[in-house]
């Protein structure tokens, strides 16, 4: 578990920009808001450089739905599917989701099921080569996933077996800032701390730089005698030409 | 077959090793399914290459005497008849290939028949009777001195085995054949002299799939293993793989050694 919380962090950076007082001109809220983004970035990061769990969340009991109805975009009529319990990064060939698998919690004494019944990666597109080959065509025991949109995994292979529920692995984002508890510890890497929070300071040192004229506070400051009060006419107009 | 019927390893196994040579063990590039198919292509091949797989087939003998060839077998090794059924076999007799034999509908043609009726090359054969006096033939018997078109033998069409109509007093025809290796994931299925073969072979076959993907990357790895396998070539597990086959059937070498070797025969 992490030893540090997103209050301590926010904290932290608010002080040191003098952000405290009454007066400040950056709210904690808007700290907070920068922390996590700047720390989805870092994290994501992080992730793929290294091969750990650490931030890897695993979420069992994931209902799967049929879709009873079409609507546009991403909702499909009569296909299985799930809806991610959480935000996922966008890795390369999807590697947001580390896993999905059956899972069967009345069992006692078996080998976890994600170890045997996974799912397996596919794009709509690539799937319809799956379907040609009798050993790699999807099924009860060789099913397949895909993503489509940023919030739902559809399935392949499982359309005429009950499957209620799955067990799926995340690489998740940061909640939003509406949903997080700043008390709660900081999912983040502990050595990554000081760069997230270089990266913050500098991101409010840059907007604390921005001058009070570069922001529009709606009031004319042109003086009065440089507004033009008449129409302006084109030098080729029939009123500018002469005789000659 | 000269193994064990008992001694198979599980194509999970083989994809365990093939998923760790090949950087798939996300199955990303590839499925697991894909790695079986490559399982299976390869027993296919070995099947062609080097027979390993006899499979002894047993049929009701067709009363159209045409028999189709089933699935998954090739190259016809031994044909026997017989009567009775599979717990009283009788009367078993070897039937031999005819050239040029072809069963049409109730009869039956071919380049040399018995007869030969009016065939101004090929003479009459057999000791058939009604023809003795006016054609000239070769009379030939077999050594129980039964005419030729009392003999048993079988013709090759399309796919399909047509027997003569002699053979029609067999119930039951016993027929070898080279199988077809069919590997199934759910059990152990890949014969275990094969293990490296596959493993080779199934690495190649990802890593040529990932190096479609990105050559840079890929492409000095997949020639470690289309190095280790050399397909083609002496040096790989290909070829140590048809060397076993051709080393198995040691006793029937030794047996054959003997006997031929005494000379007083």
């Amino acid at each position: 578990m992490s030893n540090t919380i997103l209050r301590y962090v926010v904290d932290d950076i608010s002080k040191d920009l003098k952000q405290v007082a009454d007066d400040k001109k950056i709210e904690r809220a808007q700290v907070a808001y920068w922390v996590l983004m700047v720390g989805n970035r870092l994290k994501s990061q992080h992730i793929q450089k290294r091969d750990s769990g650490m931030f890897l969340h695993t979420y069992v009991g994931v209902p799967v739905e049929k879709v009873a109805s079409s609507s546009n975009p991403n909702t499909v009529e009569g296909r299985k599917r799930i809806k991610l319990p959480a935000s996922i990064f966008d890795f390369n060939k999807d590697r947001g989701i580390d896993y999905i698998s059956y899972w069967i919690d009345d069992e006692v004494d078996c080998p976890p099921e994600f170890t045997n019944k996974t799912f397996t990666r596919t794009t709509p597109k690539t799937s319809a080569i799956l379907y040609m080959d009798e050993y790699t065509k999807p099924s009860p025991s060789n099913p397949y996933w895909y993503l489509t949109g940023m919030e739902y995994v559809y399935f392949l292979g499982i359309e005429k077996v009950d499957v209620e529920s799955i067990e799926i692995g995340l690489y998740s984002t940061f909640d939003p800032l509406t949903e997080i508890d700043l008390d709660a510890p900081f999912d983040f890497p502990e050595e990554l701390l000081n760069v997230l929070k270089r990266q913050v300071l500098d991101l409010g040192r840059f907007v604390l730089q921005i001058p009070e004229e570069r922001r529009n506070d709606g009031v004319s400051t042109t003086p009065a005698e440089n507004i033009p009060t008449q129409k302006l006419i084109s030098v080729n107009d029939s009123v500018n030409k002469s005789e000659e | 077959m000269n193994f064990s019927e008992h001694d198979f390893i599980a194509p999970d196994e083989i994809l365990a090793e093939v998923v760790m040579n090949t950087g798939e063990k996300r199955l990303e590039t590839v499925s697991k399914g894909f790695i079986y198919s490559q399982m299976n292509k390869c027993l296919e091949e070995l099947s062609y290459h080097t027979f390993f797989d006899v499979q002894s087939k047993v049929f009701t003998f067709p009363s159209s005497q045409i028999l189709d060839i089933p699935a998954r077998v090739f190259n016809v090794r031994e044909i026997y008849g017989y009567s009775g059924d599979s717990c009283t076999t009788s009367n078993s007799t070897n039937i031999y290939w005819k050239r040029n034999f072809y069963i049409n509908g109730n009869g039956a043609v071919a380049r040399s028949k018995t007869d030969n009726w009016n065939d101004p090359f090929y003479g009459g054969s057999g000791i058939d009777k009604r023809y003795r006096a006016f054609v000239p033939r070769d009379v030939y018997t077999d050594a129980v001195g039964r005419a030729a078109s009392q003999l048993y033998y079988y013709g090759y069409e399309k796919g399909q085995l047509h027997f003569s109509n002699e053979c029609k007093k067999f119930s039951n025809l016993l027929i070898k054949f080279n199988g077809i290796w069919s590997v199934d994931p759910s059990k152990p299925s890949i014969p275990r002299y094969f293990r490296q073969v596959v493993t080779d072979w199934c690495s190649e076959r990802v890593l040529r799939a990932k190096k479609a993907e990105d050559i840079n990357k890929w492409r000095l790895l997949w020639s470690d293993y289309a190095g280790a396998l050399d397909r083609n070539g002496f040096n790989g597990s290909w070829y140590q793989a048809e060397s076993i086959v051709k080393r198995m059937g040691t006793k029937e070498r030794e047996d054959l050694n003997e006997y031929l070797s005494r000379l007083n025969y």
